[in-house]
């Protein structure tokens, strides 16, 4: 082994980047799974951990199948409960993912063994070859470039959000299964990173147990490896994402894959399909009832959506609010409590201009929780104190 | 201080420094276009000229000459604007991650 290195090249530095582009990209493909390629990078992947082999590769439609059929072969005996309780949609997706798997012993669970114990092993291994200048140069460059720019892992342990389980052990049992995959694609930040030394600057035997990792990133989405099976996702074949890098679509699913598993998220926050799709039943009366902060504030927005006033202003007219305030130059003022989460106070406003049949037009304004007048309010929107707005024509 | 709609049109003592000037066409300045109905805030005269404060995002306007400079919009009264040095802000809203400028 080479002694440690101190500092990147410049040409070395140089590379950086590039590193950074191509696994961002890696971390963001939406074209379908490369299976010959992903078995291959699986049975790497074992043989690189010292282990045999699986028996049977059984690919899954989406990381949600994935999770499903692995959790339903474990419990052999209570499968057909566990199915039972799947909505139908979902059970319709398993059928083929849990035949391929049946009647086969899935064995013990290698997660930690293909992928934690690995990435451990070589991240010693590099921090012996390289001096803490070179790792923090290539973590901050390439793991956290790359990690800014491809959505988050955290998704993944909330895969069932959207099916409701209504046994407990069942629910805690498919829980268990999906914080049991084990990420390729969306290790793309850390794999990238390894990659880097490996390629650049020739850590080659520090880092060459990551062959079957790296090839796996490139070729599917996840796995659920155990001893005798290893289970396999395809990849999204949709992924919309706003500029943070979350999870984000207005229009259909920010995330879906091919058998029909779509994750529904505003600016990264996962909302039930019928907040994106359909608006329209978005009511007073669910969103009341929501109990996640965030849900509920993106509800109130959507509410409506397509109306002319839509929101929080439409939600207040419906859901009733407390009149604070009224002045017969500035508006009403307008307040409802939200459980949880700040107030909604809204200005209402009249145009000074009459429409052409004669009414005169209504507006109604967000202003932050603090205001107390209609004229503070007022002033706010334009960014002014109370006693600073004046205007002395309005039209 | 005038408002039309969204936007308010407030006199300052005199122009900040380091103003960037806007082009404008034919003598027609915009002050603001509504984005959802294609509706604009427009002056149309000479001698009326929007500036940009690069670093605050704020807007400007100063009308010279000797005769007020007529604000319009097809939706609301028109205002007219006696010379002199403006700062223009348009009508904001507020959402609890930012606040946003209400689109008319």
């Amino acid at each position: 082994m080479a002694g440690t290195t101190a500092r990147l090249t410049p040409r070395q530095e140089a590379r950086l980047a590039e590193f950074a582009q191509q696994w961002t990209q890696i971390g963001l493909v939406t074209h379908p799974a490369d299976r010959s390629r992903a078995e291959a990078a699986i049975r790497d992947m074992y043989l690189c951990a010292g282990l045999a082999v699986p028996k049977t590769i059984v690919w899954c439609g989406s990381p949600l199948t994935m999770g499903l059929s692995r959790a339903i072969n474990l419990r052999a005996d209570q499968g057909n409960i566990i199915a039972a309780q799947v909505p139908e949609e979902v059970r319709a997706k398993l059928r083929s993912s849990v035949a391929d798997g049946a009647g086969l012993d899935a064995g013990y669970c290698f997660q930690a063994h293909v992928e934690h114990n690995i990435l451990i092993e070589v991240q010693s291994n590099v921090r012996a070859s390289v001096g803490k200048d070179v790792w923090d140069d290539v973590m901050a460059n390439i793991r956290d470039e790359v990690g800014a720019g491809v959505w988050g892992v955290g998704v993944r342990n909330d895969l069932g959000a959207d099916i409701s389980l209504p046994d407990r052990n069942v629910r805690a049992h498919v829980s268990e299964s999906f914080r049991a995959i084990a990420d390729a694609q969306r290790s793309a930040p850390i794999l990238g990173s390894y990659r880097f030394f490996h390629d650049v600057v020739a850590l080659r035997e520090q880092t060459e147990k990551l062959a079957g990792l790296w090839a796996l990133a490139q070729s599917a989405d996840s796995v659920l490896p155990h001893q005798n099976i290893c289970w396999v996702s395809e990849r999204h074949h949709t992924l919309k994402l706003d500029d943070d890098a979350d999870l984000h679509s207005l229009e259909g699913p920010a995330c879906a894959y091919p058998d029909g598993f779509a994750i529904y998220a505003v600016h990264g926050v996962r909302v039930p399909s019928f907040v994106v799709e359909r608006p329209r039943e978005v009511t007073v009366e669910k969103i009341d009832a929501e109990q996640n902060a965030e849900v509920r504030r993106i509800m109130i927005n959507r509410y409506r959506e397509g109306e002319e006033i839509h929101g929080a202003a439409a939600f207040l007219r419906d859901a009733g609010g407390r009149k604070i305030d009224h002045d017969d130059k500035f508006g009403t003022l307008w307040r409802r409590e939200i459980p949880d989460d700040e107030p909604i106070v809204l200005l209402e406003v009249v145009n000074a201009t009459p429409e052409p049949d004669g009414r005169f037009k209504h507006y109604w304004l967000r202003v932050p929780p603090s205001m107390t007048s209609a004229r503070e309010a007022a002033a706010w929107t334009f960014e002014l104190g109370p006693d600073e707005y004046t205007p002395e024509k309005e039209t | 201080m005038f408002r039309q709609g969204d936007v308010l049109i407030v006199p300052i003592e005199r122009m900040p420094c380091g103003l960037q000037r806007l082009a404008c066409a034919n003598d027609c300045v915009v002050l603001a276009y509504g984005e959802a109905t294609g509706h604009a805030h427009a002056i149309t005269a000479a001698g009326v000229a929007l500036f940009r404060d690069p670093e605050r995002e704020a807007m400007f306007m100063q009308v010279a000459g000797a005769s007020p400079a007529a604000l319009e919009h097809p939706e609301h009264g028109t205002i007219h604007i006696p010379p002199g040095d403006y700062r223009i802000i348009r009508q904001r809203e507020y959402f609890p991650d930012a606040n946003r400028i209400v689109e008319d």
